[in-house]
């Protein structure tokens, strides 16, 4: 590669990140988590898929809808497996500062979420079983009018940081 | 006061006649369940089941009537309900967000009010709902619980700070303009098309050898007809409902009165104002008219609980003045950061490419069924790319001190402002392709009735979105 495309490809590679991101990264467990899941709708979607290329002479459909299917699964099956997970781990970030905190999240639309001390109304922890299996919870932040999520935190962590926001979030009296 | 006491007797009639409908319905599947014998056949059978239920369900208000006390007294309501089950509730000064007074033709001619009272809670239905008290009763509880009410206590009346009403010809001028006909003009469209499925096709035959040569132009007539007809009656529904519209400022809170027919009161707080919307609709744009609106906190999810209306018309260039006068809170920005000019294609994009594909199928679909004039679905393509330009061009915000501006157009033209200290959350979205050209999609959260709400700026440069996110960010 010459450095002149290199530098192309850098200059694509910095417009794509967020400026700025947030510090700390989830857990890399949970790309094994996503993954897993991920796994498991894309088995559900490639069954599908099998079963109507199966009934294809039944329901004397034209050969090539059974083919695209297939395909359509197969490419949902890396995206799912492979792409999503790591895009999604990739981007996933948070950073819990003493007056604010910020998430970042997103796969192909990356949204960053700033959401100040004192308007966090409930802090609450929840943990699925794929998620407890690999001790991960996921924390959810709410204000009066939206929730954000920071998912897959290992449990001690979550915990810490749910007391630690509880204490920030300091409910003023003046505001709705 | 001390004493618990009731609402007026009459409640029993109200809300006995309030469930007449719903018990003609009841009344319905019981004459049809029964035998046909009984009671003289169907006719028999039904009023005997109304009347039946016509006195259960008078018992049974009566009965709630019987039970139902309130009391207020020191800056609290106390309510005591319930037959069976006991209730009991109070209700401090400081916790009463709003109090609203309601009264429909019925309560009207009788004398009698609705008084709700509503705290910051999240539910849908109303704290305390008094639907009837007389109207002096329900006058002294909202001066009771207002601050207003401490005052008094101590002899003093507290006079409104500013008011402005909406009189004459500007409710009418509002009322021409609401555009309101247009959803009335599309229903008594598509109602009359029905209509004339069910002429038998004779009778138009007839008719239309009478009238030869002209169809169009009668067809062209009826519409035009309609059009007016809708334009006119959404003009006076709309000059009866805000008729004597006042809005009045007092030192913590707005009271806004209107109605002939139906006369509302409403109190709104200052702390549970989060925004104000600078609406101008597409009729109104034009003439330099806007409507103010406002994002409130708490109150109820029903239509008629919600505040949105500050003042229902208002020159553009009045609206300075009156927040001023009424809102000093508030003020309009005096300069704006807009989109970038590379933000235009994507704005082009988003309102043309969802039209063509529109047009596509409706083209196809006239085509496949010999629809006569398909091709008219082409004329929508115009007014797409002109939307999205516009939209393009009234992207923007500003931020002056604590308080942040956005202006955007959706069919109308809104500005939305915002304090910081009632944005609930800020976030910056940006998918792929803004990423490539650094542009962010700007969306501030915050607290409305009944449930929060966004307002999403797209496409904005990326360090101007990020020097929103500065002003937003506490460090």
């Amino acid at each position: 590669m010459t450095p002149r495309s290199e530098e192309v490809l850098e200059n694509i590679r910095e417009r794509l990140r967020m400026e700025n991101e947030p510090r700390e990264r989830i857990d890399p467990r949970a790309r094994k988590v996503w993954t897993i899941s991920g796994a498991m709708g894309a088995a559900v979607v490639m069954a599908i898929a099998l079963a109507y290329w199966f009934a294809i002479p039944a329901l004397d459909a034209p050969a090539w809808t059974g083919w695209l299917a297939l395909a359509l699964a197969l490419g949902y099956a890396v995206w799912g497996i492979y792409m999503a997970p790591l895009l999604r781990t990739r981007f996933w970030r948070y950073e819990v500062r003493e007056k604010e905190m910020e998430i970042q999240h997103g796969i192909l639309v990356i949204k960053r979420h700033l959401i100040p001390m004192v308007r966090v109304q409930f802090v609450d922890t929840e943990y699925g079983p794929l998620m407890r299996y690999f001790g991960l919870t996921t924390l959810y932040v709410s204000t009066a009018a939206t929730r954000f999520a920071i998912p897959a935190l290992p449990k001690e962590r979550a915990e810490a940081l749910r007391g630690e926001i509880a204490t920030l979030a300091r409910v003023s009296e003046e505001d709705v | 006061m001390s004493e618990y006491r009731r609402q007026h007797p009459l409640l029993v009639l109200l809300d006995t006649g309030r469930g007449l409908i719903s018990n003609i319905g009841v009344a319905l599947v019981i004459a049809v369940s029964l035998p046909s014998s009984t009671f003289g056949g169907f006719v028999g059978a039904f009023i005997v089941a109304l009347l039946a239920l016509f006195a259960l369900s008078i018992v049974y208000n009566g009965l709630r009537w019987r039970f139902f006390f309130y009391r207020y007294e020191e800056g609290m309501v106390h309510i005591r309900q319930g037959i069976l089950f006991k209730r009991e509730r109070t209700i401090r000064r400081e916790r009463v967000q709003s109090i609203n007074v309601y009264a429909n033709v019925v309560q009207q001619a009788l004398g009698l009010r609705t008084l709700q009272i509503k705290t910051a809670g999240v539910g849908v239905d109303a704290e305390v709902n008094l639907r009837a008290v007389s109207k002096e009763e329900a006058e002294r509880i909202r001066q009771h619980l207002n601050k207003e009410g401490e005052a008094r206590e101590g002899g003093l009346e507290e006079v409104a700070k500013a008011l402005r009403a909406l009189q004459g010809r500007d409710l009418w001028l509002a009322g021409l303009t609401s555009g309101r006909f247009m959803a009335l003009f599309s229903v008594a469209a598509v109602a009359l098309s029905q209509v004339i499925d069910y002429i038998p096709q004779t009778l138009i035959d007839q008719a239309l050898a009478r009238i030869t040569g002209v169809p169009l132009l009668l067809g062209l007539g009826i519409v035009l007809a309609l059009f007016f007809a809708t334009w006119a009656l959404s003009t006076v529904v709309f000059a009866l409902q805000f008729a004597n519209f006042t809005v009045r400022r007092f030192e913590d809170r707005l009271e806004l009165d209107w109605g002939v027919i139906k006369r509302s009161h409403v109190t709104v707080r200052l702390h549970r104002l989060q925004a104000v919307v600078v609406q101008q609709g597409l009729l109104r744009q034009p003439l330099g008219l806007c409507t103010l609106l406002v994002e409130v906190a708490g109150g109820g999810a029903k239509e008629h609980e919600k505040v949105s209306v500050l003042y229902p018309m208002l020159r553009m260039r009045e609206v300075e003045g009156f927040l001023r006068d009424l809102l000093p809170e508030y003020r309009l920005p005096s300069g704006a950061t807009r989109a970038p000019e590379r933000a235009r294609r994507r704005y082009l994009f988003r309102s043309t490419v969802p039209m063509a594909l529109l047009v596509a199928v409706l083209l196809v679909a006239s085509y496949h069924w010999n629809v006569p004039y398909g091709g008219a679905a082409l004329l929508l393509l115009v007014p797409a790319p002109l939307l999205g330009r516009s939209r393009h061009s009234n992207a923007k915000f500003s931020i002056d001190g604590d308080q942040l501006t956005i202006g955007f157009r959706s069919l109308g033209l809104y500005q939305v402002l915002i304090g910081r200290e009632h944005v609930q959350s800020l976030s910056l979205l940006a998918n792929p392709f803004q990423r490539l050209g650094r542009l962010r999609t700007l969306s501030i959260s915050l607290l409305s009735s009944p449930a929060g709400k966004a307002y999403a700026l797209k496409d904005l440069d990326a360090s101007d979105a990020w020097a929103v996110r500065e002003w937003y960010s506490m460090g």
